[in-house]
C-alpha cells in the first residue's frame, strides 16, 4: 500500500468535503447548498457554526449541573418521612456504608465525567481561538475521551429508576425520584449535543493557515 | 491505479487506497483514526446477531431484573416497570429518556440492521428507503445507552444488597445477552461496505 499524499494535503485542500453520514467524499461548491451524491444528506466542508453552537451548549449544560447536583436526585422515604438525596450525599452515603468501589464508580460517572467533559470542551474550544496550542494529537485524542465517555453520565438516572422501580413497600419503605434527575437528564444530553456539534477538523486546520 | 481516494473524518486527511482485504484497517497517519475497516463474513454475523438479538429483546426488557423482600412484602423491578415507575413520578422527561435511550434505539438498531442486512443478501438494496433506513441506525448510534443501563443494574445492586434480600432474576441473564448483541452489531456491521453495496446496486 502506498500513500500518495506526500504534501499532507487535506480534502479541504482539494475542493472536497465528507459526508458525515455515509463517509462519501464529494466536490463541494461554495456558494450554494451541497448535497451528498449518495445518501442525499446535506454536507459541508466543516460542521455549521461548530464553535458557536458548542461554546453555547457547553455552557448551558454547564448551568444545568447546578440544579443536577443541588436538587435531589431520589428521596428514601421510611413510613412517609425521609429526606432528600442528592448526588453528591448519595454517594457520601456509599462511603459511610464502605462500599467504596460503587461509590467511585457512581462518583466517576455521574459527578467527575460530567465536569471532566464540559472542561475539555471548554479548554478545546479555548485553545482554537487562543494561539497557545498544545499538540493536536493530544487535543485529538481528549476529544475522542470525551465522546466516548458521553452517555456514561446517565447511569445514576438509570440506577434512580430501578431503586425507584424496586422499593416500593407502600408507606414502609419507598424510594421516590426527584426534580434532580430531570435536571441531570438534560445536562447529560446537552453536553452529548455540545461534544456532537464540535467538530475535531479544526483542530487541524490551523496548520495549513 | 486502482486507488480509492479517503479523507479521514476527524482531521480530513486525504488517503490514498487500493481495496482492502476482509478483516484489514487502515489507519490516518496523521491522528490514528480508523478510516475504514473491512469486517470479516458481516452480513452472516450481522445477521445472527440480529436473530438472536430480536428473540432476546422482549424478555430483556419485560422480563423482572432483579426482587428483592422486605417484611414479607415482595417487589421485583425491569427496564420496563422502572420506566413506568419514574413516569408515576412525575418525571415525564426523563421517563422519555429512558424509553428513547434503552428501548427505542437498540429495537431500530436491530430491526434497521436485519432488514438492511436482509436487503443485500437478497440483492434488493436498490430501493430508496434502505438509504433512509441506513441513515437511522447510523444516528441512532450515538443515542443507544443500553451498555450504560447494565452498569446501572450492577450499581444498585450493590446499594441494596445490605438493605434487603435481594435476588437475582432470569431477566437480568437476558438483559446481559441484549447487551451483547446490541454491542456485537458495532463490530460486526461494516457501514463502508454497505454503502458501497447501496451504491452500486442497480435495479
Ligand atoms: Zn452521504
Ligand atoms: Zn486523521
Amino acid at each position: 500500500m502506498q500513500n500518495r499524499n506526500v504534501n499532507g494535503l487535506t480534502a479541504k485542500d482539494q475542493g472536497l468535503a465528507l459526508c458525515m453520514v455515509c463517509h462519501q467524499l464529494a466536490n463541494y461548491k461554495s456558494g450554494e447548498n451541497n448535497f451528498c451524491p449518495r445518501c442525499e444528506s446535506p454536507i459541508r466542508m466543516r460542521f455549521k457554526d461548530s464553535l458557536q453552537r458548542c461554546w453555547a451548549l457547553t455552557i448551558c449544560s454547564l448551568i444545568a449541573f447546578i440544579p443536577a447536583n443541588a436538587y435531589p436526585i431520589m428521596t428514601f422515604l421510611t413510613f412517609g418521612k425521609g429526606q432528600g438525596d442528592t448526588i453528591l450525599s448519595g454517594i457520601f452515603a456509599l462511603i459511610k456504608f464502605e462500599m467504596y468501589p460503587i461509590a467511585a464508580i457512581v462518583f466517576i460517572a455521574s459527578f467527575v465525567v460530567p465536569l471532566a467533559k464540559i472542561i475539555g470542551l471548554l479548554v478545546l474550544l479555548i485553545s482554537l481561538q487562543s494561539r497557545k496550542t498544545f499538540s493536536k494529537q493530544k487535543r485529538t485524542k481528549m476529544y475522542r475521551w470525551i465522546e466516548f465517555f458521553g452517555k456514561w453520565s446517565m447511569l445514576d438516572v438509570f440506577v434512580v429508576a430501578l431503586l425507584v422501580s424496586l422499593v416500593e413497600f407502600g408507606t414502609i419503605l419507598e424510594i421516590v425520584a426527584g426534580p434532580g434527575a430531570t435536571a441531570f437528564g438534560i445536562m447529560v444530553i446537552l453536553t452529548i449535543f455540545a461534544a456532537n456539534s464540535f467538530d475535531p477538523r479544526l483542530l487541524w486546520d490551523e496548520e495549513s493557515n | 491505479m486502482n486507488q480509492t481516494q479517503y479523507a479521514c473524518n476527524e482531521c480530513d486527511y486525504l488517503i490514498y487506497l487500493d481495496a482492502l482485504e476482509e478483516g484489514h484497517v487502515a489507519c490516518c497517519p496523521r491522528c490514528h483514526h480508523h478510516v475504514v475497516e473491512r469486517k470479516l463474513n458481516s452480513i452472516n454475523r450481522t445477521l445472527a446477531v440480529c436473530f438472536a438479538g430480536l428473540i432476546i429483546f422482549f424478555p430483556a426488557i419485560l422480563q423482572p431484573l432483579m426482587s428483592m423482600r422486605i417484611l414479607g412484602l415482595d417487589s421485583s423491578a425491569s427496564l420496563f416497570t422502572g420506566m413506568k415507575a419514574i413516569w408515576q413520578n412525575d418525571l415525564h422527561f426523563v421517563a422519555a429518556c429512558i424509553f428513547f435511550f434503552c428501548i427505542f434505539t437498540p429495537i431500530t438498531k436491530l430491526i434497521s440492521a436485519l432488514i438492511i442486512c436482509l436487503g443485500v443478501k437478497a440483492k434488493k438494496i436498490h430501493h430508496a428507503w434502505f438509504k433512509q433506513l441506513f441513515m437511522y441506525y447510523h444516528k441512532a448510534d450515538t443515542w443507544e445507552m443500553l451498555e450504560v443501563f447494565m452498569i446501572g443494574i450492577l450499581v444498585s445492586i450493590f446499594k441494596l444488597k445490605d438493605l434487603a434480600d435481594l435476588s437475582l432474576n432470569i431477566g437480568i441473564i437476558c438483559f446481559a445477552v441484549l447487551v451483547l448483541c446490541v454491542n456485537a452489531l458495532k463490530i460486526t456491521l461494516d457501514k463502508a461496505m454497505i454503502w458501497d453495496e447501496i451504491d452500486n446496486a442497480k435495479p
